[in-house]
């Protein structure tokens, strides 16, 4: 009876452990994400001619996202499919080679450019190819937006 | 006999070449080497200025692109569409009635989609329209959730619905529409049964160069006003 019990409670803590992870890891590459939002509005403030072009804080936006794509790459483990009001779409986990590989070119393109960067004429060279990373990921696998 | 003119064949094919390369250029965008969307903004003036090149022609082009010509009052199309429905509608050489509602419908959601795209802002902040901070800041997605929805729910639909109906007249009523937006022309009227809108359409005095001109102007307005209200046409 005891053993049974003691079955039961150890079953239930251990799939609560199991889905606390999940969404951990969920909210964790949702920060990520937000991280990426907070860059996007630096840079596309100096492209749109919003804010003065700043140097530093432009290599500054290319290193969140270079830091960033490489954090995600061990942010999609296969318990991290639902919950956590994740965007992300279950052919990600189909295709995750591919998906690895767009994470990785975006890491690779984004700290080269963190290198590029010299000046408001080069970051919007390089403006243009860091972020065409983040359309060729979400095309396929994220949630459209509503 | 005539039907369209040269200007209005141009236009309606030269339309369906953008519409399409607008959307490939904005699905494939990446894969083209094109995140600034590039192509997609040039594409979208250039709908822009040919829509309202279409909106001129309505007044000075030739017979059958006239709106007066085609355009009827609502039950006049109902009227239409029941007696085609029950297979004795007349046959028209231009626009039928009903055919002349699809016609505004197209170049209201073909103006309303290119407007939403000058104000629209990537949601990735990647790239903008030229018009973009006409727009407050927190009503940028909502505004360019827009531009995308009237494309798969309006533009789509409704261009699905224009070429099922063109394809139906033209292999099953036997009316060809398609071959005549192609030659321009459509047989002669047979009989007593005739055209209900005219025999033959007139072309305007020199076609070609007032559709020149006027698609000259029409760039200017459509380029101006984007630069009048501030946008940077590229950047």
């Amino acid at each position: 009876m005891i053993r049974t019990i003691s079955l039961v409670a150890l079953l239930a803590v251990g799939a609560t452990a199991a889905s606390a992870q999940n969404l951990d890891v969920i909210k964790q590459r949702k920060e990520v994400f937000k991280t990426f939002g907070g860059a996007a509005k630096t840079g596309s403030g100096f492209v749109k001619g919003e804010a003065k072009f700043d140097l530093a804080a432009a290599k500054a936006a290319f290193t969140t996202y270079a830091d960033g794509a490489a954090k995600l790459k061990t942010l999609f483990p296969d318990d991290s499919k639902v919950g956590g009001e994740t965007k992300t779409l279950p052919i990600a986990w189909e295709k995750k080679g591919d998906f690895m590989n767009l994470l990785a070119k975006f890491e690779g393109e984004s700290k080269a450019a963190v290198v590029a960067v010299t000046d408001e004429a080069s970051f919007k060279d390089q403006w243009g190819k860091v972020m065409g990373n983040c359309g060729a990921c979400h095309k396929v696998y994220r949630e459209p937006q509503k | 006999m005539r039907a369209w003119d040269l200007p209005t064949r141009v236009f309606h094919w030269t339309l369906v070449l953008l519409v399409l390369s607008a959307y490939l250029s904005f699905r494939f965008s990446e894969r083209l080497g094109d995140p600034t969307l590039f192509w997609h903004r040039l594409n979208g003036y250039a709908i822009l200025i040919l829509v309202v090149w279409r909106l001129g022609w309505g007044f000075w082009g030739s017979s059958t692109s006239r709106f007066s010509g085609f355009i009827k009052w609502p039950h006049r199309a109902a009227g239409y569409g029941l007696r085609l429905a029950q297979g004795r509608a007349p046959h028209y050489l231009g626009h039928n009635p009903l055919g002349a509602y699809m016609i505004l419908a197209l170049l209201a959601v073909l103006s309303a989609q290119g407007m939403l795209g000058l104000l629209a802002e990537e949601h990735n902040q990647t790239t903008w329209g030229p018009l973009y901070f006409l727009i407050p800041e927190e009503r940028r997605a909502a505004v360019t959730g827009w531009h995308g929805r009237l494309f798969y729910y309006g533009l789509l639909v409704l261009v699905g619905l224009h070429i099922l109906v063109n394809v139906l007249y033209t292999f099953i009523r036997k009316d060809p529409l398609i071959p005549a937006m192609i030659t321009g022309r459509k047989p002669a009227a047979n009989g007593a049964e005739g055209y209900a809108d005219a025999d033959e359409a007139t072309l305007r005095p020199r076609p070609l160069m007032a559709a020149l001109l006027w698609l000259a102007a029409s760039a200017a307005i459509v380029l101006g006003l984007i630069k009048a209200f501030g946008g940077k046409l590229i950047y």
